[in-house]
Order: structure tokens, then C-alpha cells, then sequence
């Protein structure tokens, strides 16, 4: 079961860069800069590939 | 009508993840017999199979575009990610390329005492594990009546590797496994980027619609080399005396 769910969501390391990710996306929508979304999130997606690369 | 947007990255992940599975069965059939080894891996290759008609046609019971765009750009986030970041870590050196012939020398010594269920169990749950992420990938890129390209491609790839596994009778060792790996990592990071901020943020959130997609594989590929370059590790004058 853990081998399962470590195939589908990786570790917690990898789970806290994507909820990241997706908190800055709903952080966005909700303060009226959904525009910006486009422009910030993949710099901030690779800066997150950037830091699991590294650990 | 094929599409390859779909096609492509269905076809390179299930591709990796074949070669993985055929390593295990390979080492396992040494042990308990072609037969047998087969026999386990087409179990394994059933369990899946189900796996994707049962999620396809629950994913089909009128779920709002927008939240099954949510949820699969999630999952392809978690996987894309992690398959760019290790991808990036090989290339840069802060992690060891993967060694099919190691896989097979280790899956090997697993067995050695010949135990015939223990093989039958390493060869189902290595195909069924390796296969997973498959899954992941058909159904996550089969939405919006992308099936056919999806599970297609997956398929496809599955014959490819087969025929070539038996042609060498041996481990895959040449396939490019981290070029393909990175390939893909940043393909399926594009989709997951592309469908969460578009579920989150609107139709309008992509100034180049649908192209906008192709923009977003170029940065992360480009963006995921200059950092393997940037953390490549220095050798030492050690190493080089």
C-alpha cells in the first residue's frame, strides 16, 4: 500500500512543492490576480523541481 | 483521430516504465520459468487494464470539466515533478543514472533461492507498480475523449518494448532513459501547470489559449537544462589526476 501511494504521489517532499504550487494558484484566483497565475506559477514550479532536484 | 499532444507523452512514459517491468521479468523468468514470469506480468497487465476502464468510464459520469481538469493537473503535477527533478539530478550528477543491468542483478539475488511463488509475486507487483504510473498517464491525458491516443500510445509502447526485450534477451540497457525521463517530466509538468491554473483561474488565465502549452514544455525543458547545468557537481582534481 505505501509502495502504491509512494508511485502515485511520490514523497512528502514532492507532495509539499505541488500543495505549494496550488496554494499560490488559489491565493491568486482569490485576490483578483488570476492573470498573473500564467507568469507566476512556472518560475515558481521550476524553483520547486529546482529544490527536489537538490534533496 | 489521433492526438499527439496526447500520443507522445503517453508513449515515452509508458516506454520507461515498460522497460523497467521487462527488466524485472526478465530476472524473474530465470528463475521460475518464461511461463510463469509472462504468466505474472499478464496478471499484472489485467489488474491495470481494469484499473483504467473502471476510472475512464467514472471519470466520464458528468463531472465538471473544471474540477476533473483540477484534480488530473494535480496528479500530473506530482508526477511530472518528480520525474523533472530526478531527471535534473541525473544529468547533473547529484544522483546516480538508473542501471537497468543493476535492477536486473539485484532482482536476481532476490531470488536466488529459487522460491517459485516469491518470483511469481517480484514479476506481478514490479509490472503492476511500474505500471501504475502508466495508469496515471493514460487516464490523467485520456480525459475529453483522448482515449484512444492515450491508451493507444500505451499499448503501443508495450508491443515496442515486448518485441525488443525479446529480440536482445536482455536488460534494456541502451534505451535513453534520463533524455526520455526529462522529456517527459517536462511535458507532463506543462499539462499539470496548464490545467490547474486554467481550472483555478479561468479559460482567459493562458494569454495564448491552447498554445500557451507548447510555450510552457519549451521553458520547462529549457529551464530544467540550465539547471542541471547550474547544479552540475565540479569534478574534482582528484578524480582527474
Amino acid at each position: 500500500m505505501r509502495a502504491f501511494a509512494k508511485t502515485l504521489v511520490g514523497d512528502g517532499w514532492n507532495v509539499s512543492v505541488v500543495t505549494a504550487v496550488i496554494l499560490v494558484e488559489a491565493v491568486l484566483a482569490f485576490a483578483g490576480a488570476a492573470d498573473a497565475a500564467a507568469f507566476v506559477i512556472p518560475p515558481l514550479t521550476l524553483a520547486g523541481v529546482a529544490w527536489l532536484a537538490r534533496h | 483521430m489521433l492526438d499527439w499532444t496526447v500520443v507522445i507523452p503517453a508513449f515515452l512514459t509508458a516506454s520507461v516504465e515498460w522497460v523497467e517491468a521487462f527488466t524485472i521479468v526478465l530476472a524473474v523468468s530465470l528463475t521460475i520459468g518464461w511461463r510463469a514470469a509472462v504468466g505474472a506480468a499478464l496478471a499484472a497487465l489485467a489488474v491495470l487494464a481494469a484499473m483504467t476502464a473502471a476510472t475512464g468510464g467514472a471519470l466520464s459520469l458528468g463531472l465538471s470539466v473544471s474540477w476533473l481538469q483540477f484534480v488530473i493537473g494535480i496528479f500530473l503535477l506530482l508526477f511530472g515533478v518528480r520525474w523533472l527533478a530526478k531527471a535534473i539530478a541525473r544529468q547533473a550528477g547529484l544522483k546516480a543514472m538508473h542501471d537497468e543491468a543493476e535492477e536486473f542483478e539485484q532482482t536476481r539475488a532476490q531470488l536466488s533461492r529459487g522460491d517459485w511463488f516469491a518470483g511469481w509475486t517480484i514479476a506481478f507487483k514490479g509490472v503492476l507498480l511500474e505500471g501504475l504510473e502508466v495508469w496515471l498517464i493514460v487516464v490523467a491525458l485520456g480525459v475529453n475523449g483522448r482515449w484512444a491516443s492515450s491508451a493507444g500510445a500505451a499499448i503501443v509502447a508495450l508491443v515496442v518494448v515486448a518485441a525488443a526485450g525479446l529480440f536482445v534477451r536482455a536488460p534494456l540497457a541502451r534505451v535513453p532513459e534520463n533524455v526520455i525521463k526529462f522529456a517527459v517530466g517536462a511535458m507532463i509538468v506543462s499539462f499539470g501547470t496548464f490545467w490547474t491554473v486554467e481550472s483555478i483561474a479561468g479559460a482567459t488565465a493562458w494569454p495564448g489559449g491552447d498554445w500557451s502549452l507548447l510555450a510552457l514544455v519549451a521553458f520547462y525543458a529549457l529551464g530544467g537544462m540550465l539547471l542541471a547545468a547550474i547544479l552540475r557537481r565540479p569534478v574534482s582534481l582528484e578524480k582527474l589526476s
